[in-house]
This record gives structure tokens, sequence and C-alpha cells, in this order.
């Protein structure tokens, strides 16, 4: 049986890692409780039903409201359709109907000038990092800057900073590829808020360290949504919880 | 370590791929040598037939026989008065004798002749345009003045030349389409497996907010950079080809026994036709782009 559970409130347990984090609401309800009339959010998916990698339709239709500065964990089984979610919501894939609104605006609706500026908003830390193992640490971030379309005098200094801040300073020359993972996770993530997104979201991150930044990227404000299959890790993360049940 | 860098030192979006594709440049090149030798032959064919078509059209031949009692000369003498006094007639030469007067009378259908008299003295009879004048009208003064002739209105020149200026100008225009549509596969394949070879580092930069033009940009120089070196190599290799035809008159007569046999008439080559092989260049680089876009914007498409 296909149907969307949902977990409203999460687990008050105080947690190592994310006993910071904020604790706005997180909403996921079939189409027909979708809210009406709400103040604008970061991601708002109104009675969206997902389009999968091959194109169809995936799973029921799904409503989502993340405020800004709030914490939220998607957590679901391998193949749930949680990078689906995170895909769709990261524009890399329309909704298959339904609505998807991103910082108050319609993403159906955007010009693509727009809609390049709505993706530089938000921040990715892939399942598998998508690290380019050929460059080193500090091209790595780079790359990302300059795909925002940002010149090295721009970013030259900021990456500096990130990759100190993720501990990577002295690695900033080493190729990706003679990183550990714990490393790698700190890359991503360097990667990921070089552009000062609005919105990160980590598909399955794994390591203290990394949810240790991530953490901390919340207190300092941003909007963050988690998926992982770890139902551990996501009743202790002290984040809205929405728990995906058979989603395909 | 592959550390390709940008012109200002930070790393390239897609490295390798703003470089020209050489089985592309090559392809290009191969198909640039057959437009360029097409443009050449077909502006030489159509030159041809617009500059002599109507010298040949705008004039007549009069071929005068003696008849009766009346010397070929006294003919000859008498029909330059009447055509010098028909309508429409700008000019009139009589031609110096020469041997071959027999032959051309015959061949221009000359026939009255009383049989053992002198040949036939030929007159030139050059139109003033839009005066109404024909071959037509010079044979019927000259029947009305009881003298043997036959005017040929060069006919059985312009048909060959036109039709050659007709097939020459069909020709390049279908071979150019032709052409233009390689171009266009060629490059449009080229740039779609440049993104498909390059998918994952290209949904990356996507999902990194990369634009579209940032992702076009390296894809379409990859195919204008081809198409700009194997056009301009082969259009120069075909102008070569031309100009040894020009300079060398073996080849020359080579080419001209050739085309004598597809079309009847063989246009001679000039040093200003090869000017038509740089029609190409542009051509090739601008279908490039186009294709190369195209494609690749398509394929972005499925992966956005």
């Amino acid at each position: 049986m296909i149907e969307t559970q949902v977990n409203l409130g999460g687990v008050q347990t105080g947690s190592p890692i994310f006993a910071r984090m904020s604790r706005k609401p997180i909403k996921a309800v079939n189409e027909s409780e979708a809210p009406g009339g709400r103040e604008p959010e970061v991601v708002r998916l109104l009675g969206a039903a997902l389009r999968g990698a091959d194109g169809r339709r995936a799973g029921p239709p799904l409503s989502i409201d993340l405020e800004a500065g709030s914490a939220h964990v998607i957590t679901a089984g391998p193949g749930a359709g949680k990078t689906t979610i995170l895909e769709t919501i990261a524009l890399a894939r329309p909704p298959y109907k339904g609505r998807l609104e991103l910082f108050g605006r319609n993403v159906a609706r955007v010009r693509p000038a727009a809609r390049y500026a709505l993706r530089r908003r938000i921040g990715m830390i892939f399942q598998d990092l998508r690290l380019i193992d050929a460059l080193s640490a500090r091209d790595n971030v780079a790359l990302a800057a300059r795909a925002a379309g940002r010149a090295p005098d721009d970013y030259d200094k900021p990456i500096a900073e990130v990759l100190a801040w993720v501990g990577l300073a002295r690695r900033a020359d080493d190729p990706a590829s003679e990183l550990d993972a714990e490393g790698r996770g700190r890359l991503a993530v360097a990667r990921a808020v070089i552009n000062r997104p609005d919105l990160l979201i980590a598909d399955e991150p794994g390591g203290e360290a990394v949810l240790k930044l991530l953490s901390d990227l919340n207190r300092a404000g941003t909007t963050m949504l988690i998926a992982t299959r770890d139902a551990e890790l996501a009743d202790q993360s002290g984040a809205e919880v929405t728990a995906l049940v058979a989603f395909r | 370590m592959t550390r390709a860098q940008a012109a200002d030192g930070g790393p390239s979006l897609l490295p390798g791929v703003a470089k020209p594709s050489p089985w592309l440049a090559l392809a290009i090149l191969l198909l640039s040598v057959v437009a360029g030798l097409e443009l050449v032959a077909a502006t030489a064919a159509i030159r041809t037939a617009v500059a002599w078509s109507p010298r040949l059209a705008g004039s007549a031949t009069v071929a005068v026989s003696g008849g009766g009692l009346e010397s070929t000369e006294a003919a000859a003498a008498r029909a330059a008065e009447i055509l010098a006094r028909a309508p429409g007639v700008a000019r009139l030469a009589v031609l110096d004798p020469d041997p071959g007067d027999a032959v051309a009378g015959r061949l221009m259908g000359l026939d009255g002749a009383a049989p053992g008299a002198d040949p036939p003295r030929l007159l030139a009879a050059t139109f003033a345009s839009g005066e109404g004048a024909s071959a037509a009208a010079l044979a019927q003064s000259l029947r009305r003045g009881n003298i043997v002739a036959a005017v040929d209105d060069h006919g059985v020149w312009t048909g060959p030349l036109e039709r050659m200026a007709v097939v020459a100008a069909a020709t390049a225009a279908a071979s150019l389409l032709l052409l233009i549509v390689l171009v266009w596969a060629l490059a449009a394949g080229s740039a779609g497996g440049a993104v498909r070879r390059h998918s994952a580092r290209v949904s990356l930069l996507l999902h990194l907010g990369a634009t579209d033009g940032m992702i076009l940009g390296p894809v379409s120089a990859r195919a204008v950079g081809a198409a700009a070196l194997g056009a301009l190599i082969g259009v120069g290799a075909a102008a070569a080809l031309a100009a040894a035809a020009i300079w060398s008159p073996a080849l020359a007569d080579w080419i001209k026994a050739q085309l004598a046999a597809q079309i009847g008439v063989a246009p001679g080559l000039d040093a200003w036709d090869l000017a038509a092989a740089a029609i190409w260049p542009p051509v090739a680089i601008v279908i490039a782009f186009w294709a190369a876009g195209g494609a690749a914007k398509s394929r972005l498409r499925t992966m956005a």
C-alpha cells in the first residue's frame, strides 16, 4: 500500500548534534490537506506528485512547508524517494503535478534567469558528494563559485575562510581524491555553502563532523532540509521529522 | 593530476570541451573541399551563361549565297543594304571570307545555292535592344529581296548555355543544401556527444547554479572552432585545385572535357571565380554554431 506517513513534532530528546537546531514546524500532508494562505515559506510544496529519474510519477501527492531558519529531516528506507523530493526542491526536476514555491515564487512561472537565481540560493550536499577528484579542495569549492557566476577576486578570500571553517585550510591544495571520508564530507559542505545559500539540502549526510557543521549553519540562520535513512539520527536530531513510508 | 584552469586562473567549468573536435574538423574539411569546388564551378558556369547569352541572343549571323546570275559577292552587298535598313538592326558587318564559311553555311541550313557557286559570305547583325528585331524578321526581309540566305539566331549555342547555367545553379543549390544538412548533423552530433560524455560534470554544474549559457558556450565553441578550421582548410584546398585548373592548361582541358560530357558546354574558369568559395566558411560556422547550441540545449533540458 502506498501512503505518506506524517510525523509532526519529532523527538524532543536532547540531541548531541542538532540540540540547538531551531524547531520551526514542518507539515507533510496529503493534497486534500494542503494548507493555504500562509506567509511565504522558503519551500512550499503543494500537492506535488513527484517525478522520478525515469520521468514517471513517483508517489502520492505531497505537501511540505519549510519556514525560514528551520531544520527538517525526511527519513525513509532506501529507494523510498527521499532523493526525488530533494532534487525536485533543488529544481533538478519539475514536479509531476502540483505546485512548488521557493522563497515565495512559483517555480513553474519563473523565467530562466530567475530560475538560475533561485538555484543559487540553494546549497546541495549530494549523497555521493560529487566531488571532482582531480581538482584540489580549493578548486572544488571554486567550481561552485564560478558556476554561480562569481569571479576569482570575489571568491578567493571566502573560499579560504570556508575551508578554514570546515577544517581543511591545510589541505586546500590537496586533490579531493587524497582526502579521507570525513575530509570529503567537510569539502562537500564547504562547496555547498560558498555561495551563502538560504536553503541547504543534504542527502544522506554522514559523519559527526559534517552533522556538526550543518548544525552550526542552521544556528546561523540557514534553512536546512536533510534526508536520511537513519531513523535514529532523525529522532535524535531534535528537528522536525517527516517519515516517508513505502513512498513508491 | 589534471587541473584544467580558465584564463583567470580559476578551475575551468568544462575543461577541454571548448577545444575544437578533430574528427569534426576533418569531416567538415572534406565537405568543404566539395563545397568550395561546387561554388567555383557553379559561379563559372553561371558567369559564362550570363555573359554570353545576351550577346548571342542580341545578334544574328546571316549566310548569303549567290543565285541565278548574281554572284555571291553581289548578293552579299545587296543583303547588307537591305539589312542596314531593317528596323532594329544597330550594326551590320560583312565578315571577311574564311575557308570555314562553306561549312558554316551548311550548318546554318543554307540551301538553294547554285551548284559550284562560290562559298557563302557571312554577315553579323547586332540588334538594338527593345526595338523588336529578330532573326525571323531579317530572314523575311531577305526573302522579299530575292536573296538566297540563311539567318541563325544562335539558338544552337544559347540553348546549351542556358541549360548549363540552370543545371549549374540547381546542382550547386542542391549540393550546398545537402552539405549544410551534413554540417548541421555533424555539429549537432558532436555537441550532443560532448554533453553526454561530460554529463556528470554538467549535471553538477547545473545543480551548482550554472546557467545554460555557461554550458553551451564551450560546447558551441568546440563546434564553431572545428567548423572554422575545417572550412578554411577545405575551401583553401578547393581554391588551390581550381587555381591549378586555371593556370595548368592540361588540367583545364581535362576538366572541360569532363564538363562537356555532362552538360554540352564547358565554361572557362576565371581567377575571380575562386572568390565564390569564400562564401562557404561563414556559412559552415553559422550552421555549426546553431546546430551545436540547439543540440546541447535540447540535451540540457533532459538533464536539468
